[in-house]
């Protein structure tokens, strides 16, 4: 009996040590590493792993536990739900299609949130949840101003079904007819979709002077589109930025809204990508070095952030960011400034 | 014109589909089980030329032999290490399928571990010509996919027609039974099956890999239309396979101008549903349960 109460006791006071040691920040990242996202994943792995490794210069302060969400929602929970079993202090989710399911769970346990790309705006309702990337406004403020440059009068939007997608359309449509253009086609394909010949012709027969595309796989469109859309002006939004897909033959001449720090950045194999994961796991570390229940609070009450994304405002009211964008061109594989 | 142009892209995206669909038809008419890592072999393929022609820089001529070679030994790999122990323990064909689909994720997984998830393509070619007739606009490469596919499948038809390991191929389809009374081996054939079949997916897969560049998953997208053509037309018959995919892709194309492009899966499946449901054997097999 005595030798059991003292095994009992020795189990607690190890758990209690356990507990009361310090441990390094466990940064939770949920990001596609497997099916057609997948470039993304690795893309943002790449800059979270480099910040971990400045970060850890004099000692380990943070580590990562990182789970493959897929890009589904389904596998998304199921991944969520495997992060949670090793408690980490914070989580970094990307890509909405695999966030979005995700958002309220991290809501109902509590756990700071930092969602980097196309969040929802119904992820932004929670307290706990943080947006830290561009948007589709900062996409439309460099276009708009494009199209006026260019004399454009009528515009035709190619896009992805998934929730990014459709949204970016949105809101381009939205703010381009604001403007005073005219969308004359708008034409969705789903994020399988490996040949765009024929969708990319009804898009030709509306005769647009632009024809802006979104598309999680740019690589896949931009033979066609350029040989399709011989007669308009094609704008990518930034996604063909990830893993240097702009690099390809295939993008020569046309043009894309990126971030104006991607063409200033020195960051080696850098894209918006990892340059956002970096800046995500550095901005969890530095505000949650009072407490990570203090995390989300810190950020918002930062005003700014000035990372390797840029000078970033951060708009606390929204929990929305201001990000630097323009439309540049692409040529012999080299981001080309119009100006 | 705008006619002519859909004509051309049905029958682009039709040929690869008609590849995956024929050596896939070739595997199932002569074994009866869904050989959905099939899939795999047109990924895995592709990668093989990556390979062999981007990494390790060998003239394309020679890459392409050799990635059929691999093609082949992969199947060939797959039947006697995978389904045969299988089909030795009396397996159904429900954990046959099992197997396959779990052999294709695999693969798929293997490839995302071996050359990452970025993308990949054969720089070497640069951005292929665009030849113009009719108002109607075709790459010189779509016209070679069109032309290898078509030629490929005429070698197909006569080898099965003309050749006596294609005659053997054709009895066992028919009735494995009668073919087996008639002295022909099922196993043999069965396994140059999956040689064969798996050399026209690695075509398949280089031509894919050549007009839409790498990914990891291509083979499975690729697999699902390909199965999708051979239940159209017949899964059973490896010429009813071919023009069943020619049909789907035709009826994408089609579909797609006059509905959102979104829809294009939803056809694919629309007509995969009402074929399983109302004509099993597809357009050109014989339903061989009502046959007398």
């Amino acid at each position: 009996m005595k030798l059991t109460a003292l095994f009992i006791l020795l189990l607690l006071l190890v758990a209690c040590t356990d507990e009361a040691e310090e441990h390094p920040l466990r940064i939770g990242v949920l990001t596609p590493l497997s099916g057609n996202a997948a470039v993304f994943g690795t893309s943002f792995l790449a800059g979270a792993n480099q910040a971990v490794e400045d970060i850890n210069k004099d000692g380990l302060k943070v580590e990562l536990i990182v789970e493959d969400n897929k890009n589904d929602g389904k596998e998304a929970v199921s991944a969520y739900q495997r992060l949670k079993l090793k408690n980490p202090d914070v989580i970094i989710s990307t890509l909405g299609a695999a966030t979005v399911p995700v958002t309220p769970l991290v809501k109902a346990d509590g756990t700071p949130l930092i969602i980097t790309y196309a969040a929802t705006p119904s992820q932004l309702q929670y307290e706990n949840s943080f947006y830290y990337f561009f948007n589709n406004e900062d996409n439309a403020e460099a276009f708009i101003p494009f199209l006026k440059e260019k004399n454009a009068k009528t515009v035709a939007i190619y896009h992805i079904t998934s929730e990014t997608g459709l949204l970016e359309a949105a809101v381009i449509e939205k703010r381009v007819s604001e403007a005073g253009f005219e969308v004359v086609a708008k034409e969705a394909f789903l994020p399988t979709e490996t040949d765009h010949k024929t969708g990319l012709l009804k898009i030709a027969a509306a005769k647009p002077d632009v024809v802006y595309i979104t598309a999680i796989r740019p690589d896949q469109v931009a033979p066609d589109a350029k040989k399709i859309l011989n007669n308009s002006i094609i704008v990518f939004d930034e996604v063909f930025l990830i893993g240097h897909m702009y690099k390809s033959p295939a993008f020569d001449g046309v043009y894309a809204t990126v971030l104006s720090a991607t063409l200033d950045n020195d960051f080696e194999g850098g894209d918006p990508y990892s340059i956002f994961a970096y800046d995500a796991v550095k901005l969890a570390y530095d505000e949650s070095q009072d407490g990570t229940e203090k995390l989300i609070p810190n950020i918002v009450a930062l005003g700014r952030y000035s990372g390797r994304a840029g000078d970033i405002i951060i708009k606390s009211a929204t929990r929305d960011i201001d990000v630097g964008m323009e439309v540049v061109i692409v040529q012999n594989g080299t981001l080309v400034r119009r100006k | 014109m705008i006619f002519i142009q859909l004509l051309i892209n049905s029958l682009i995206i039709g040929s690869i589909y008609a590849l995956v669909a024929c050596g896939f038809s070739l595997i199932f008419s002569t074994n009866r089980f869904v050989h959905f890592a099939h899939g795999a072999s047109v990924a895995a393929s592709a990668y093989m030329a990556f390979l062999l022609s981007v990494r390790l820089g060998l003239p394309f001529i020679v890459a392409v032999p050799l990635t059929l070679i691999f093609a082949g030994l992969l199947g060939l790999a797959m039947y006697v290490w995978l389904y045969q122990p299988l089909q030795k323990r009396k397996s159904s064909n429900v954990i046959l399928l099992i197997a396959s689909v779990a052999t294709l994720i695999l693969f798929e997984n293997l490839i995302l571990l071996s050359f990452g998830a970025d993308v990949k393509s054969f720089t070497q070619f640069g951005l292929p010509k665009t030849i113009t007739f009719l108002d109607s606009t075709i790459t010189t490469l779509q016209l070679f996919i069109i032309g290898v596919a078509l030629v490929l499948l005429v070698l197909l038809y006569l080898f099965m027609k003309k050749t006596t390991l294609g005659r053997r191929m054709r009895a066992v389809a028919d009735n494995k039974e009668l073919a087996a009374i008639m002295g022909i081996d099922a196993k043999k054939v069965a396994i140059y099956s999956f040689i064969i079949g798996s050399v026209l997916a690695g075509v398949a897969g280089i031509l894919v890999g050549l007009e839409q560049n790498l990914e990891p998953t291509m083979g499975t997208h690729l697999m699902i239309k390909g199965f999708t053509g051979a239940i159209i037309g017949g899964a059973t018959s490896v010429p009813a396979s071919i023009l069943g995919s020619f049909i789907l892709g035709i009826a994408e194309n089609f579909g797609i101008w006059y509905l959102p492009s979104g829809y294009k899966d939803a056809i694919a499946f629309g007509l995969l549903f009402i074929f399983l449901l109302f004509r099993p054997q597809g357009l050109f097999g014989i339903n061989k349960g009502t046959r007398k």
